[in-house]
């Protein structure tokens, strides 16, 4: 049956909120899997906001399209081009990212795996040297730069768009 | 793939940049001990890290890789701002005579991408001043 122009632009804006969504799902379940694992706090805490429209829900890794917030798809909203704001909630989100200093003591052991022991030469969390010593890192130094920079954003983008289309046609 | 050539690339210039400074300021690599810990010597850690390698839509070449550049300047806290921000000019330096680097027939190609920061961090613990820039960066084997 042949759709007015009116609704196939709507199912389109539709569509592309959706995969707005997606992507944003994907991005979290990357950042999830590519950051450190030691309690599982900081991996279960990835949230994405719609600035002016509302406030992500507070799910948990794995994370679903029902993490992030539904996005308005009227023309007018469309207009005012609503973004998604991923962010991590710890309040040491900046030390877990390797972009501030922090101090490091470790509580129980950790849920992921392991990837550097040694000694930690500076207040960096993935500063550690391996050899002798007791620092353990579940997460190479500077993997959330790498993971933007060195192509893994991109790679989750069109994962989320690709789920999205295959989902909706 | 030669991740040696693309890393010794931006490491290379950045050790010279560094040890040509008058005190020569010394860099340290991935997997290389830094100065001991709690210690106010000044020092510079570069982290090169890879990310996808041979993305076909990057270029025709199938040799090429891209990830980031970390670089963190560790001077004595306490001091002001000013010694750690001529050393992160040094470091910004060698990043923009890469990208003005002319394209050669061998050897790697490299581009680095906006340079983001510097930021700088100090804590109780740490006896250092840290200024951080990062970068990505597109590298292909010639």
């Amino acid at each position: 049956m042949a759709k007015s122009l009116g609704q196939l632009n709507r199912d389109n804006r539709r569509k592309v909120q959706s995969a707005v969504r997606h992507v944003a799902a994907e991005i979290m379940n990357d950042l999830a899997k590519a950051g450190p694992v030691w309690s599982g706090r900081f991996a279960n805490s990835w949230v994405a906001d719609a600035p002016g429209v509302g406030k992500g829900p507070n799910g948990t890794y794995p994370y679903t399209i029902r993490d992030t917030p539904k996005l308005p798809d009227t023309i007018s909203a469309v207009k005012r081009s609503p973004k998604l704001v991923i962010q991590n909630t710890t309040d040491y989100a900046l030390q877990a990212m390797d972009i501030e200093e922090g101090y490091f003591r470790p509580v129980g052991e950790p849920k992921g795996p392991v990837v550097l022991e040694g000694s930690r030469s500076s207040g960096i969390r993935g500063d550690v040297t391996p050899g002798e010593g007791k620092a353990r890192s579940t997460a190479p130094l500077d993997w959330f730069n790498n993971y933007v920079s060195g192509g893994g954003m991109e790679k989750s983008l069109g994962k989320g768009i690709q789920i999205a289309f295959a989902r909706r046609n | 793939m030669n991740y040696q050539a693309i890393r010794a690339a931006v490491e290379g210039p950045l050790l010279t940049a560094f040890n040509n400074l008058s005190p020569a300021v010394p860099v340290y690599f991935d997997n290389i001990t830094a100065v001991p810990p709690n210690t106010t010597t000044e020092y510079v850690r570069v982290n090169v890290t890879f990310g996808i390698t041979n993305e076909p839509t990057l270029t025709s070449s199938v040799d090429n890789a891209r990830g980031a550049v970390v670089i963190r300047i560790f001077t004595e806290k306490g001091r002001g701002p000013a010694r750690n921000q001529t050393l992160l000019t040094t470091a910004v330096n060698v990043l923009e005579t890469l990208n003005n680097t002319a394209k050669t027939s061998t050897g790697v190609f490299f581009r680095v991408g906006e340079i983001n920061g510097p930021t700088f961090s100090a804590t109780e613990q740490s006896p250092h001043f840290v200024g951080r820039i990062d970068t990505g960066y597109v590298a292909t084997v010639l």
